[in-house]
């Protein structure tokens, strides 16, 4: 009789695990070629050549140096096809798998020009005038067409409307991306950074990686840009901020240091100001023309990080390095970095 | 002056090169450039604008000397374009290319040919395969995943690379024709002339250029950089053609990304001053960029556009 039992237990198992993995399967197709249109969706349109596929370390196969930045985030496949319409019009797909959705909306704004508007496809669309990049779940899409007409914009979002619903559904977006989203500190655009190479592009601090950074944003305001990086802990981001500001010091491209290692204010050749400072497990960067401006961003910074911070960060002082300033070694008599960053 | 092999030899040694090439590239480029006699340069840079991009492709070389004084009658030339993507702005324009062809052709060239690494399926795309074949040129293919397509070429003075495998196609012939599109590169900001190169290279190099032993390393840029310098150490191109019309200054190499039309061929024989002039095209200058500024350093050309005569004309 038990032997009976465990022998039907067994049957419902292997009946049950059966219909699980087909399950998992429709919803994660095996082959990257699954999310590009059919035929049969594309009415005037039809495929040029083979599709072109990568996955992991070949991406550099098919975009060269392109690839890096991928790397970066996190890559694991993509395909890329052209098509053409009877029309004469032509454009590209390509299709980006990437390790989960934080490096796929990373990715996304990383690419996505400062011209473009907003669409309503997936997690988030951006139409530039030849071209469009989305995101969902762990995918970025970008459809590039080849001129400016409003026939290829057109075609450009109608291809996207056929790829996103092939797409897993979902998408979360990286926590820090919250800080530029609320109405008193909205950005104009945010970059989410996991590396060197994102942080580079947006502003060439150094071509090491002198901020260590893993997770990072850079946020675009009218008249100036802020940058927080965040660590696993307040001691590792000041550490970090010592490690920069030992490198910055040494470098030519800035001048007017005051500071040290706790915070530090500096300028470049293009009479940027550059404020930094660490704070809590982050470091806070504000970069713009109008100096007085950094008290203010960066007030506002602190403040959406005391709001969103974790509960046990809620004692600590809004202004944790005035009330609690580091010790003397880090700042000199002489330094000033609390005008920009105190409320008095 | 006119090198003759046995000053070349001493010379060869001197940089520790001729151990590595043998007598027949670096001999043939530096001999057959000096015995073409062409006129003394009285510009370092020359520049064409405009909206005809074929114009001023025969423009920016003819206020450079003309083509004559690169190629010699008969000889084998090897132009390396960008045909990466179909992407706007991402490949050296077919008419820029067409132009060249032209040109090595009145100039007596007994035969033209593309070299790359780049698939068919490019050429094609970009629009680049029509003009080679409709100018009875050829397109020469390399296998980059065979790697006995290459040879290992050492480099006495690298700083971070000291050996490339280089193809073997390339030392086929007598003018090499560098013709980059320059534009945007994620990886370090810029393309040039002298990135540009990296298409004679393997994937095996080019990936140790973008990594070191094979991992990623987060400090990669500076490496990359100096790869880059560090290979144009041991390949001098005859004559750099570069497309400047449109292209890119986001999202490079490979785009989409936002494009700026200053629609200018640039011609010119030292790397480092046209990549200056180059990177200037959309607010960079020579010295910020990593690979222009360690070339100069390798003392391959003029950084200070201030000191290279530069001709600029409009059609």
């Amino acid at each position: 009789m038990k032997i009976r039992i465990l022998f039907y237990t067994a049957v419902l198992f292997l009946i049950f695990d059966a219909c699980f993995s087909y399950s998992s399967q429709q919803k994660s197709p095996e082959s990257i070629l699954n999310y590009l249109p059919t035929e049969s969706t594309l009415k005037k349109w039809s495929p040029m050549g083979d599709p072109q596929t990568a996955e992991g370390e070949n991406l550099f196969q098919l975009i060269n140096g392109g690839a890096e930045i991928y790397h970066e985030y996190g890559f694991k496949r993509a395909v890329i096809h052209s098509y053409e319409c009877e029309s004469g019009l032509s454009l590209n797909i390509e299709i980006y798998e990437m390790e989960d959705s934080f490096s796929a909306y990373g990715v996304f704004s990383f690419k996505t020009g400062r011209q473009g508007r907003k669409v309503d496809i997936g997690m988030d669309a951006i139409l530039e005038d030849y071209y469009l990049n989305f995101w969902k779940s762990n995918y970025v899409v970008t459809l590039i067409g080849f001129d400016t007409s409003q026939a290829t914009q057109q075609a450009l979002k109608e291809f996207a409307k056929i790829i996103e619903p092939k797409l897993p559904d979902g998408g979360e977006y990286p926590p820090l991306i919250h800080h530029f989203t609320a109405k008193e500190t909205e950005a104009v655009r945010t970059v989410y950074m996991e590396g060197n190479l994102a942080i580079f592009n947006q502003y060439e601090f150094h071509t090491e990686n002198i901020f260590g950074i893993k997770k990072g944003v850079s946020a675009y305001f009218p008249d100036h840009t802020l940058f927080i990086l965040e660590y696993n802990g307040n001691s590792e981001a000041r550490d970090w901020f010592q490690n920069a500001w030992k490198h910055l010091k040494q470098s030519e491209k800035f001048h007017g240091f005051e500071g040290s290692s706790g915070g530090a204010v500096f300028q470049d050749k293009n009479g940027n100001y550059i404020v930094a400072t660490p704070f809590q497990k982050y470091i806070l960067v504000y970069l713009g023309k109008n100096e007085s401006k950094a008290k203010d961003s960066l007030k506002k910074l602190k403040i959406s990080i005391v709001k969103n911070g974790n509960s046990h960060h809620s004692h600590i002082s809004l202004w944790g390095e005035a009330k609690h300033p580091v010790p003397d070694r880090f700042f000199p008599a002489s330094f000033s970095i609390n005008r920009y960053l105190n409320t008095t | 002056m006119k090198i003759n092999r046995r000053d070349f030899i001493k010379k060869s040694a001197s940089i520790g090169a001729f151990s590595v090439f043998g007598i027949g590239l670096t001999s043939r480029f530096k001999t057959k450039r000096a015995s073409i006699g062409r006129k003394a340069a009285s510009i370092d840079i020359s520049v064409a604008q405009g909206e005809d991009y074929f114009a001023n492709t025969l423009k920016a070389v003819e206020n450079l000397g003309g083509m004559e004084g690169f190629v010699p009658k008969g000889s084998k030339v090897a132009i390396l374009a960008n045909p990466q993507r179909n992407n706007p702005g991402a490949f050296t324009k077919p008419e820029v290319l067409q132009a060249a062809i032209k040109m090595c052709q009145q100039a007596g060239a007994g035969n033209i040919t593309c070299i790359s690494q780049l698939p068919d399926q490019n050429w094609e795309a970009t629009g680049l395969k029509k003009v080679v074949l409709d100018e009875g040129a050829h397109i020469v293919i390399i296998d980059r995943s065979d790697e006995s397509q290459f040879k290992t070429v050492l480099i006495p003075n690298g700083k971070a690379l000291t050996e490339a495998q280089i193809m073997k196609e390339f030392f086929n012939y007598d003018v090499f024709i560098d013709m980059p599109i320059t534009k945007d590169h994620a990886g370090n900001k810029f393309t040039g002339t002298m990135k540009n190169l990296m298409g004679l290279s393997s994937s095996k190099t080019n990936r140790s250029f973008h990594k070191k032993g094979w991992q990623t390393d987060i400090n990669a840029i500076d490496h990359l950089e100096q790869c880059i310098a560090d290979l144009n150490t041991i390949i001098q191109p005859d004559l750099c053609i570069v497309d400047a019309t449109e292209f890119i200054t986001t999202n490079g190499p490979f785009g989409p990304g936002e494009i700026v039309t200053p629609q200018k061929v640039i011609a010119g024989t030292d790397r480092v001053a046209v990549d200056s002039y180059c990177c200037s095209l959309w607010g960079l200058e020579g010295k910020d960029i990593l690979q222009i500024n360690k070339a100069f350093h390798h003392g391959l050309g003029e950084i200070d556009l201030n000191k290279v005569k530069i001709k600029e004309v409009s059609l």
